[in-house]
């Protein structure tokens, strides 16, 4: 090589692809004159949209178009000032996303030179992905920061990955030793978000090896395998020693809290201290899933390489020559395409009528439908966007949930036996029927949950609220469930465990409105409410149930156990 | 030869014959059997006398008829139905030119890039549809003129070029047509298809069969055999 300091040129370049990136992306289209941006502006916006994907992907959360639609509107309104009308905050969101950040969808890259190895070398600059996530009605985009982006972000304002862990560690120890607790807690938040980007890193690998090995490199295997794993081990080390550290500083912070420094000065170091530990917590907990994902990892790169050892890339056709190109001389041809096609389609069978079918239960199908609920969601939806109408809806199903399980603890806590079975609830709920059953889908859903937990330990949820923070999800989640009901009322705090018991032999019908049942008994003859529900499900008169909706399942106990204080 | 991996042979081969592909996540039970190699050596049999392969990529199962296999594969039929019910023959032209020409846009990468670019616009596609049938057209002028009788990419373009590019409710405009082919090729798993975005982008599926079998050149025989017999 003639000059050597230009062996890792390339490297330097790929900041410099980056910024090339954004800034044609940006500036270059005429999108955001229309809103008066100038083209610095334009690029500002640009790298806030970033930062705010790039918050949003270190804590995990979704972020959909919309999402940034309402950032860029509170951006807006408090500083930038252009007083854009409402409904251009999705256009310049999707814009800013799609069109440049994503550049249409086409990979953008940069090209430079190696001159190591005297070669051209391509990067490749994808700041950030999307995955499809379900937000409650319907299946959207959310957006995240890839590696590339994070370093690109990093890179900004702080320095490379590796110095930076034991950098940061040597920061935040320093800032302990001399009691600066308020600059520590901010070193244990960029640790916190390292640690973050590193499993994330993995992640990210892991799907594109799962989507398309091409795209995935036995180098950058080495690169992310090393840069990753390699000083695991020391930074573990670290982590525990600066946990060590704290806890000793906690300590004599404690012992000497009677020698009477200014209370509210104490109080504020305790909280940071507190602070501090439980992201040391947290982060040596990630660090153990790091080790786990090593395996997942080194096994599901072996498995797609050993796949591509026997296709060969240089062997493949050029489908725009042999099909594309023949296609557009003769569209006759599209007779035999469906040859060349079928491959890729799915298996269809010629269908034969099964007679049976027809004697099955019909149903109707539309109900699911007409569902008032979707109603709501979608009018909320396209009239309030910028209130996130996932949580809206998040919220309102975990309060679902949260009454059901209620229900349940309420009754087995009330009962002189401290259990109480699933056909027993249905008749006794009366008035909290409605609470009870507020949807024949959401009592399946989390029927069927726990029935699949057999157990669960109220104290050992209680003893994880202090490290894990649980966010409600769209999905029955027994913890953060218990812990709400636990904020709900004191009095469950007694519980400690529920135990679900099914019962194998004896069915029961729940029917989804208690109301039309007794409308019905009042026509009909007898107790049709009793004797249909605490029989078995054979022996429902069908007719009488014929238009109630409803859950048919097997009995179910719940037992709970409570302390006594 | 064991019974009991007879049965579980069978069961995958049913199992992917309602659905097409099984993993670790649409049948844990199935998905393990699979790696016994006696439960897939009978599986290659049952894939050989049925004419479909039965092949693992990327932690997937799937099974994938042969190109003559009208029984177990797609009909004709319901390629020619994409469009509509009472689809003519330049529907169904245009509609197969489109799948062509999604193929194209997505998987036209070079070097060990398959994919050569993430999702694209409905409108976007449609810029490019009729780019691409305009040059085809004018290419096709300078050459000599074609037997009358025959159909050909003119027919096509004047078709396409005279249709309007949206109206609400209507399927026959040139989004309509994109619409339905998208519709029809997210319903077999090869695409998402976003109605809100309107955009489209391929799905692991996809990209798994065009890189391991699809675009494999072992087929370029069998694939100019077929485009050969008109």
């Amino acid at each position: 090589m003639t000059y050597d300091f230009l062996k890792d040129f390339h490297r330097r370049t790929e900041i410099v692809a980056i910024v090339d990136f954004i800034t044609t992306r940006v500036s270059r289209k005429t999108t955001l004159r229309e809103y008066e941006f100038s083209s610095t502006e334009a690029i500002n916006l640009a790298m806030l949209v970033l930062c705010f994907i790039m918050e949003k992907s270190l804590v995990e959360e979704i972020c959909t178009k919309n999402d940034v639609a309402g950032f860029i509107r509170r951006l807006d309104v408090d500083y930038i000032k252009k007083n854009i009308p409402d409904e251009e905050y999705v256009h310049i969101s999707d814009f800013l996303i799609k069109d440049c950040l994503q550049n249409g969808g086409v990979p953008y890259y940069f090209s430079t030179y190696n001159f190591e190895t005297n070669k051209e070398e391509k990067i490749n600059v994808k700041l950030i992905d999307d995955k499809r996530v379900y937000n409650g009605s319907e299946n959207v985009y959310s957006y995240y920061m890839t590696p590339q982006g994070y370093k690109f972000l990093f890179n900004t304002l702080e320095i490379e990955d590796a110095m930076k862990v034991s950098i940061e560690q040597f920061k935040l120890s320093l800032s302990i030793k001399k009691r600066n607790f308020n600059a520590a807690r901010n070193n244990a938040d960029s640790l916190f978000n390292i640690s973050k980007t590193q499993i994330q890193r993995i992640n990210y690998f892991i799907k594109r090896v799962k989507e398309d090995i091409g795209s995935a490199g036995i180098e950058e295997y080495e690169k992310i395998y090393n840069s990753t794993f390699s000083s695991i081990d020391e930074q573990k080390e670290g982590y525990d020693n600066l946990y060590e550290l704290i806890r000793k500083v906690e300590n004599s912070i404690r012992e000497s809290s009677d020698i009477s420094l200014n209370k509210v000065v104490l109080n504020k170091e305790v909280e940071d201290i507190s602070y501090i530990k439980n992201k040391l917590k947290f982060i040596i907990n990630e660090q153990s899933n790091l080790l786990l994902k090593q395996q997942e990892l080194q096994k599901i790169y072996n498995e797609a390489v050993d796949n591509i050892l026997y296709i060969g890339f240089e062997n493949r056709i050029n489908f725009e020559d042999i099909v594309t190109k023949k296609l557009e001389e003769n569209p006759a041809l599209a007779f035999s395409l469906i040859k060349v096609l079928r491959p890729l389609f799915k298996p269809q069978m010629n269908k034969i009528f099964n007679i049976n079918k027809a004697l099955k239960e019909q149903r109707m199908t539309i109900t699911e439908n007409l569902n008032e609920n979707n109603n709501i969601l979608m009018s909320e939806k396209y009239f309030n966007k910028y209130e996130s109408e996932n949580e809206i809806k998040i919220r309102a199903t975990n309060e679902k949930y949260l009454n059901i399980l209620e229900v349940i603890c309420k009754s087995a806590m009330e009962s002189p036996e401290k259990e109480i079975s699933l056909s027993q609830l249905v008749l006794e709920a009366k008035d909290v029927y409605h609470k009870f059953v507020p949807d024949i889908k959401v009592l399946t859903n989390v029927l069927l949950q726990l029935s699949s937990l057999k157990e669960v330990d109220f104290s050992t949820i209680k003893a994880q609220k202090k490290k894990i923070v649980f966010n409600p999800s769209e999905s029955f989640d027994i913890k953060y469930c218990v812990l709400e009901l636990l904020t709900r009322d004191k009095k469950y705090n007694s519980i400690s465990n529920l135990k679900i018991l099914i019962s194998r032999k004896k069915s029961i019908f729940i029917p989804e409105k208690l109301l039309e049942i007794r409308t019905l008994n009042v026509n009909g003859n007898s107790s049709l409410l009793e004797s249909s529900i605490t029989e078995c499900s054979g022996e429902v008169d069908p007719s009488a149930f014929e238009k109630v909706m409803g859950l048919n399942c097997p009995d179910i106990l719940f037992k709970v156990e409570v302390n006594i204080v | 030869m064991n019974e009991l991996n007879l049965e579980k042979a069978m069961r995958i081969y049913y199992f992917l014959l309602k659905e097409g592909e099984l993993t670790f996540d649409n049948n844990k039970e199935l998905y393990l059997d699979y790696s016994d190699s006696e439960v897939r050596n009978l599986l290659e049999i049952l894939a050989r006398e049925s004419d479909v392969l039965i092949e693992k990529f990327s932690q997937v199962v799937y099974l994938i008829p042969k190109e003559d296999n009208d029984v177990l594969g797609i009909k004709d039929m319901d390629l020619q139905k994409i469009i509509s019910y009472d689809a003519r023959k330049i529907d169904f032209y245009l509609s197969q030119y489109i799948i062509v020409i999604i193929i194209t846009v997505f998987f036209s990468g070079k070097g060990s890039f398959v994919k050569s670019r993430d999702f694209i616009r409905i409108t976007e596609l449609e810029e490019v549809i009729t780019s691409r049938i305009s040059f085809a057209k004018s290419k096709k002028n300078i050459e000599i003129e074609q037997e009358a009788a025959m159909f050909n990419i003119t027919e096509m373009f004047e078709h396409w070029n005279a249709l309007q590019i949206d109206e609400a409710g209507r399927r026959k405009t040139k989004y309509g047509y994109i619409r339905s082919v998208c519709g029809f090729l997210t319903k077999h798993d090869l695409l998402i298809y976003d109605m809100i975005e309107e955009d489209i982008r391929p799905t692991n599926k996809f990209t798994h069969l065009m890189t391991y079998n699809f675009l494999d050149s072992e087929r370029l025989e069998v694939i100019e055999n077929i485009l050969r017999r008109v």
